[in-house]
């Protein structure tokens, strides 16, 4: 026999009043740590995928979109841009490094991407097994697309065009799998990777070449890129990636490209900046709701353990006749407004992140790490405990101050 | 073992209540008797430490009752004295067994809980030891009680009309087992009572 537990059983002999201040609670708090937890995973995907790229240079459209389709892989891309115009507006001296890439297709909902080993150093992408391609139409896959897709180093495959699963198959122009990469927990782990010349050959642009067997190549060196006089006049690429070497590039570079070329530069922390302030509204929508609740929880204890008292003001009066001190009685029921909010709030921490686990199941790409704890969770929980003693105090006090011989004569 | 001393008390809304002087020996069961509302459960709460001596004396054991504080009062009440009421009032979130616990717990006795299963093998309820309060009967809810009020081995049992609401043969029952088991406490009874069938059993009465 203890304090703690006569206050759990004084919950337990009380189920519905109980249960549904335990409830609200944790819904609550399940709605306020599941968008600490999402927001900062978020965030978290956002800094992993775009370290190393401060511009990308792209077809005019939405930048926002720019940035989706060719930073995190999620959106269509904004149109092509010529091979031409990039390698000479990237010939700069604010520019360190250029990484082309050309998008369109995939196979089985996995972005196929022409570009260079730059890209996969960018992420710190290291081949687990094979070679890096150095023929056309040779791909390394990333870590789960090797996995989802199930293919192995020899295997073959004909890629769709278009993005998604319900494109029309490049029949002729088969895949030959010759590496698979370390997992990065980037982007990068879905994605199929292959020369750009690869891309272009799919899609047709190859058979002139062919006729001209003699063409002389022409190094493009900041692109990473060989190509032929015509396909430097002819070819177009989705995007660049560019990282600057001073911070003057920052000033310089996004305007000059976005006036005077038919190109537009876009930067991937400003955008995700913005998209951030626009997801935030209902961010804090959701966040206010939570908190809302959490104090109709804590209003929800309050009332049921001041109602409790009118029933209980016997036991208690009984229990000071048996020798309980007032502090003792304010003790027991403080200490069960505490248990509910307790057990409350580690539900609701529980459930949060038992919904971040499945989520993450269900998105595959994202890495959430479900059973990482952020500070700002503790701080939840504490405040879970003050709101829980803030609801309890009252009713403690009026407990504390039960008049024992008062209730005895009327029972 | 018990005197009580020009005794005054009076109530919130003016009016006051004299207590004449009186003396309970030790084992000397008594009883205070007197119509309702003549003051017998304010007498009981004096004597047993649940009101605070506004005017007069009241000693115990040789411990003077008026010079205690509030917490000194709870402690006294916890190592010395059991309580019976008029209902068994037992706390229905507790089992039987747990109800009887929580005396040696607030008492802070903690040796007493080690006999409260044989205790209650002798008032017939063992059998209950963990069935829910709203399970048992209203006599066995009154053993329960007795129960709690002597598993402590208090000196002084005070009985606020612990049969008025029982019909005869329970009536007995109860003052029967609540002497047994003062006696075997070697506790002394005073029970505040206007029930006339009670009357025959105790020697030393007192009439408000």
């Amino acid at each position: 026999m203890n304090i703690v537990y006569l206050s759990y059983k004084s919950i337990v002999s009380k189920p519905l009043s109980s249960l549904l201040s335990w409830l609200l609670l944790t819904f609550g708090v399940t709605i306020v740590v599941l968008i600490l937890l999402i927001s900062d995973q978020l965030k978290n995907e956002i800094t992993k995928n775009s370290t190393g790229i401060d511009l990308v240079v792209g077809a005019k459209g939405s930048p926002l979109q720019l940035i989706l389709a060719n930073v995190f892989h999620v959106d269509f891309p904004t149109g092509n841009i010529d091979l031409n115009e990039v390698a000479k507006i990237t010939r700069s001296r604010y520019i360190e490094s250029v990484i082309p890439m050309s998008l369109g297709d995939s196979y089985q909902s996995n972005r196929i991407v022409g570009t260079t080993k730059a890209y996969a150093q960018l992420y710190k992408g290291e081949l687990n097994a094979g070679n890096w391609y150095t023929e056309h139409m040779e791909v390394v896959l990333g870590f789960q697309a090797a996995q989802k897709l199930s293919l192995s180093i020899g295997d073959t495959f004909q890629s769709q065009h278009g993005l998604s699963e319900d494109g029309e198959a490049h029949e002729a122009h088969p895949f030959k799998v010759v590496g698979v990469l370390n997992p990065t927990n980037t982007v990068l782990d879905r994605l199929i990777l292959t020369s750009i010349q690869s891309i272009w050959e799919v899609h047709g642009h190859e058979e002139e070449h062919h006729h001209e067997e003699a063409d002389t190549t022409i190094s493009i060196a900041h692109l990473g890129l060989e190509v032929t006089s015509e396909q430097l006049e002819n070819e177009q690429i989705t995007a660049a990636l560019i990282k600057y070497r001073s911070p003057m590039g920052a000033v310089m570079l996004p305007r000059a490209i976005n006036t005077e070329s038919s190109m537009q530069a876009a930067s991937p922390a400003f955008e995700t900046a913005r998209l951030f302030n626009i997801i935030g509204v209902g961010v804090q929508i959701l966040n206010f709701l939570g908190i809302l609740i959490i104090v109709i929880s804590a209003i929800s204890v309050f009332i049921a353990l001041l109602n409790s008292l009118k029933d209980r003001k016997y036991d208690i009066a009984i229990m000071r006749s048996m020798g309980a001190t007032g502090f003792q009685i304010f003790n027991h029921i403080l200490i069960e407004g505490l248990l509910i909010t307790f057990v409350g709030g580690i539900s609701g921490l529980m459930i949060a992140h038992g919904l971040v686990y499945v989520l993450a199941s269900y998105l595959s790409g994202v890495n959430p790490e479900s059973f990482y704890f952020l500070n700002s969770e503790w701080f939840v929980m504490l405040g879970c405990l003050v709101i829980g003693t803030i609801a309890s105090i009252i009713p403690a006090i009026v407990a504390f101050k039960t008049d024992i011989s008062e209730t005895l004569s009327k029972g | 073992m018990i005197s009580v001393k020009d005794l005054l008390h009076t109530f919130d809304d003016g009016t006051s209540l004299k207590f004449p002087n009186w003396e309970i020996g030790g084992g000397q069961h008594s009883l205070i008797l007197g119509a309702s509302g003549c003051g017998k459960t304010t007498f009981l709460h004096l004597l047993s430490g649940l009101l605070k001596i506004q005017q007069g004396k009241i000693a115990i054991n040789g411990e003077d009752l008026s010079a205690f504080s509030t917490a000194q009062l709870d402690h006294f009440r916890g190592q010395h004295i059991g309580f019976v009421f008029q209902k068994p009032h037992l706390i229905h979130a507790l089992t039987v067994y747990e109800n009887i616990l929580l005396a040696p717990f607030f008492g802070r006795k903690k040796d007493s809980a080690k006999h409260a299963e044989h205790l209650m093998e002798e008032l017939g309820i063992l059998s209950l030891k963990n069935k829910a309060v709203s399970q048992i009967s209203q006599g066995q809810a009154q053993r329960v009680a007795i129960a709690r009020a002597v598993v402590n081995e208090p000196n002084v049992i005070f009985g606020d009309e612990p049969t008025a609401s029982l019909d005869d043969s329970s009536c007995n029952t109860v003052i029967r087992l609540l002497k047994n088991q003062a006696e075997q406490c070697s506790a002394t009874l005073v029970i505040a009572t206007h029930d006339s069938r009670v009357k025959s059993e105790f020697q030393n009465q007192i009439e408000l």
